[in-house]
This record gives C-alpha cells, structure tokens and sequence, in this order.
C-alpha cells in the first residue's frame, strides 16, 4: 500500500501504476454542472453562450449558468449598441436560472444606458445576489427597492441616481455608490429600516448629495470621499469600526454639521475640512487616527483643537497640516496624546 | 520520544509519528496519503466538515471515491504550493504550467477540488482554464479541450439560427 506524507514541506515522492488517461479523451464534459457553471463565471456572457454549440452535453449549459457578465466594449457585437442590445434581449429570453447570483452590467455606450433599468429589473426578478452596474448614461437611473442583492456597485456617469424613497434594500450588506449625481438637492437616510443589514458603504465622486445620515447597527465601515456638496453629516452606529471622510467638506458653509456617534471606532481617517459645527461622542477604541487638516481661516484653529480632543486616545496618529506654523503661533493646538 | 530531528520524523513513513496530526485520504483506487490536518482544512472545506462532524481526527480515513492517485497526488502537491506562498501568484503559474503540459489531469485536479470543496485553489483552476479560452472561437474550444462535436450539421445550424442574437 502506498504511504505518502504530505506536509508543508515536503511530499514524498510514490511510485503509482499510473493508468495513464487518454490523451485525447474529454475530460471537461463529464465535471458536474456546478463545475462549469463556475468556469463559466470567470468569462463574459457571449463566450458562454457560445459553448452552446460545442456538443449535446453543452447545448443549454449556458442558459442556466448564474452569473450574467455585460459589458458593451468587452462583448463584440456587429455594432456596439443595436448589436448589443439584441444580445442582452436575447440572452435574458433564453436564460432559464431561476437565481442569478451575480449580475455584472458595464455600459460605455450611452445609447445603451436607455436599457440599464429593465436590465436590472430582469436580475432583480431573478433574485440577484450580487449586482454591479456602471454605466456611462444621459438619462436618469432609478434603482428600485429589493430584498435579494447582498451586494451592490452602482458607478453612474452622466445621469442622475434615484435611490428608492421608501422600501430599501432589507439584504444589503455590502453598497458601494460612485460617480454618481443625486437629484435635486438630496438627503440620504440609510437607517435600519432601510438597509438593515448593511455592514459597509462607501460614497465616492458624488454631487448633488446634501445630507447624509447613516444610522444601521451592523455597520462596521463606512468611507465618504469627494461628496462635495455634502454639508449635513450624522453619523451612529455601534460596530462601526473603520469610518473615512475625504475631501467632501470643501467649501464653508455656516449650515454644515457634522455629528459622529461611534463608540467602537478603530480607525478613524479626517482629510478634510475642519467645519465649526462638529461634534462626537467619545472614540474609546480608537487606535488609529489619520488626519490632514487645511486650515484657512482663524477659527479654524479654535475648531482643529477642538477636533484633536477627540483623537486623543488614538495610539497611532498621523497628522499633517496646512499652515501649520499659523497655528503654532496663535495656540498650542495639540493636546496630550495619552497613548 | 525525541522531537529533535523534525526532518526525519516527517521523512520517515512508518514509524514516522510527527508532533502534528494528521488524517488519511484514500484514493478511488485504494492508495492512501497521509496528509497534515492543519494543511487540507486549510483548503477543503469538506474535510473541515467532516473532521468537525466526527469531533477529530483520531485515525480518521477519507474515501475519495471520485479521485484517483495520481490526481490526488497532484492535487496535495499544488496545495503544498499554496499553503508556502501567501498569494496564490506561485499556485497560479504551477496551474497553468499544468494546463499546458496535461490538460486532461489539470482539468481532473480541479474536479477534485470541487468534489473536495477547495474552494479557493477551484475558483483559481477555473479561472486559469476560462482565461486560456476567453476569446477562441467554438472549433478553437472545441480543439482545445478535446471536445467531440456530436451535432449533425443541422442540428448546428438550428443552434445557430436559435441562438442568431448571440452569434450576427
């Protein structure tokens, strides 16, 4: 009988009797659907379709595959828009998965944007687990509510994003929003009841957002980052462990306020503006602090060491300032870091 | 008994009694392989599993029915590979310098891995495979993975008036 160790480091060498497999024999076909639908998932939906024609065992592989990848400048069509979109039509006709798992729609082609909607109404009616959508649009795109995406990437280009003013998302955990414009003057309220699950969310390259308040108990990350017309910040959540907040406060307003409510917080990143009306509750677990302040204006001091009150239980922080001597000479602005 | 000589403890086969547990996997054709616990729950899920259901691995032996030797042995060798290196780049090259040199064990390795639920070094396989025929037209998949075609000509020609949306 033959013995073999198989450690980290080493294996030792057996002699098998090796029953040598046919060279030219088909090994793919006889794996498990599973298996090939997870090759599957790895390529974009027109190779898939494509295997289609390889043999009988291949023949309606594809139309039960979960995952769905769209993308108008990887996919070649006779012409990237109305070739397109007869390809999705038909692969939406002929897709038989009751569940999609993950639904990946990236459209370059404006044109093609005037479809994003029923698209993803097609993946939400199948279930959708994950949804990533980018697109480069000129119409508006309303994202419905839905309680089966656990994860969402909406990159919108162009056209405004309409978030659903009521229902939400009660299986979301993970949303991530970028590029995107909001209509009108908008207040996001991500609460409980909207999104209860959510665990991390991240806003990037946003206008049009005004208010933000983030209230869900599962949270443990959330970063803002070049939300520039953000002037209402609120903040709370008890598991919130990392929370970053970059360039969205540039221009001063005497209405902005930012208020944070994070007992849990670890790591906390502040490269923005300092504004008058900032408040926290106290950061018992913080380790690390990452901040760089621009000061401008004189009371801009009086509020940098207000804000350094907050950090100053951090063991780790990195700071830099702009000005820096300005404060030097009016106040001492640090205060003792006890850690 | 000594601990110092590791090496040989581990080198040794028979009275080889090493500090780390280990567990036996038996191949379809009978062989078996002592592998290190910590080793393959770190890529299989099942046997993580199976080790849990059973509350240890005290001579704990694992039919493999669906694997031969040779492939298995290939299998534990490629997750020595990965169990050394923190990122999968190294796994990765030896997978796909497998494809190249013998597609049709590559291809068994990663059926094992999913009949084994390594789910990691699986998705890694199947993106090294669906990479290498990203692209290739249906004769060129066909010819690549030793794919017979048997569709009568009309039947293609069905598919394809079907399937017109996909392939204009």
């Amino acid at each position: 009988m033959d013995r073999m160790f198989a450690t980290k480091s080493k294996v030792s060498k057996v002699k098998f009797c090796r029953s040598e497999p046919l060279e030219e024999s088909d090994r793919i076909s006889s794996l498990p659907d599973a298996a090939i639908h997870n090759i599957f998932s790895f390529l974009f939906s027109n190779d898939v379709v494509k295997t289609s024609m390889l043999a009988k065992r291949w023949r309606y592989l594809w139309a039960s595959a979960p995952d769905i990848f769209l993308d108008d400048e990887a996919i070649p069509t006779s012409d990237r828009e109305s070739g397109f979109v007869r390809f999705v039509d038909g692969l939406h006709r002929h897709h038989k998965a009751p569940e999609i798992k993950r639904y990946y729609l990236r459209l370059q082609q404006p044109n093609n944007s005037t479809f994003a909607e029923s698209w993803v109404q097609f993946a939400l009616a199948r279930c959708v687990k994950r949804l990533f959508v980018n697109v480069v649009s000129h119409v508006p795109f309303r994202m419905p509510s839905c309680n089966s995406v656990r994860r969402m990437k909406l990159k919108l280009r162009g056209g405004d994003l309409v978030l659903p003013a009521a229902g939400g998302f009660t299986m979301l955990k993970y949303l991530a929003l970028s590029e995107f414009r909001l209509a009108g003057n908008s207040v996001l309220d991500v609460n409980s009841d909207y999104c209860p699950l959510l665990r991390s969310f991240s806003l990037k390259n946003c206008s049009g957002l005004i208010g933000l308040r983030v209230d869900c108990p599962d949270l443990e990350d959330l970063c803002i980052r070049q939300c520039l017309d953000l002037d209402h910040l609120i903040v709370s959540g008890a598991n919130i462990q990392t929370l970053s907040v970059e360039k969205s406060f540039t221009d001063r307003r005497p209405t902005s306020l930012v208020k944070i409510t994070a007992p849990n917080l670890q790591t906390f990143t502040w490269l923005d503006r300092i504004i008058d009306n900032f408040s926290a509750g106290e950061f018992r677990s913080l380790r690390v602090a990452h901040v760089y302040l621009e000061i401008y204006y004189y009371e801009d001091t009086n509020n940098a060491q207000r804000f350094f009150q907050y950090l100053a239980s951090a063991e780790n922080l990195q700071l830099q300032m702009r000005c820096f001597w300005v404060c030097l000479k009016s106040y001492s602005v640090l205060p003792c870091f006890s850690s | 008994m000594s601990t110092e000589s590791k090496e040989i403890l581990v080198g040794e086969s028979s009275q080889a009694k090493p500090e780390k547990k280990t567990i036996v996997l038996m191949a379809s054709d009978g062989d078996e392989f002592v592998v290190d616990v910590d080793d393959i729950t770190n890529q299989s899920e099942m046997i993580r599993n199976l080790i849990s259901d059973m509350g240890g691995t005290d001579g704990l032996q694992v039919p493999l029915l669906n694997v031969t030797a040779p492939v298995l042995a290939k299998l534990l060798e490629l997750f020595n590979v990965s169990n050394k290196n923190d990122d999968d780049e190294e796994v990765t090259q030896k997978v796909k310098e497998l494809m190249e040199a013998e597609l049709n064990m590559m291809i068994d390795v990663l059926g094992a891995a999913n009949y084994i639920e390594a789910t990691s070094f699986f998705d890694l396989s199947c993106k090294v495979l669906a990479d290498k025929f990203k692209g290739m037209s249906v004769e060129e998949v066909r010819e690549f993975l030793n794919i017979e075609c048997d569709f009568t000509e009309e039947e293609l020609q069905q598919i394809h008036a079907e399937n017109a949306w996909a392939f204009d």
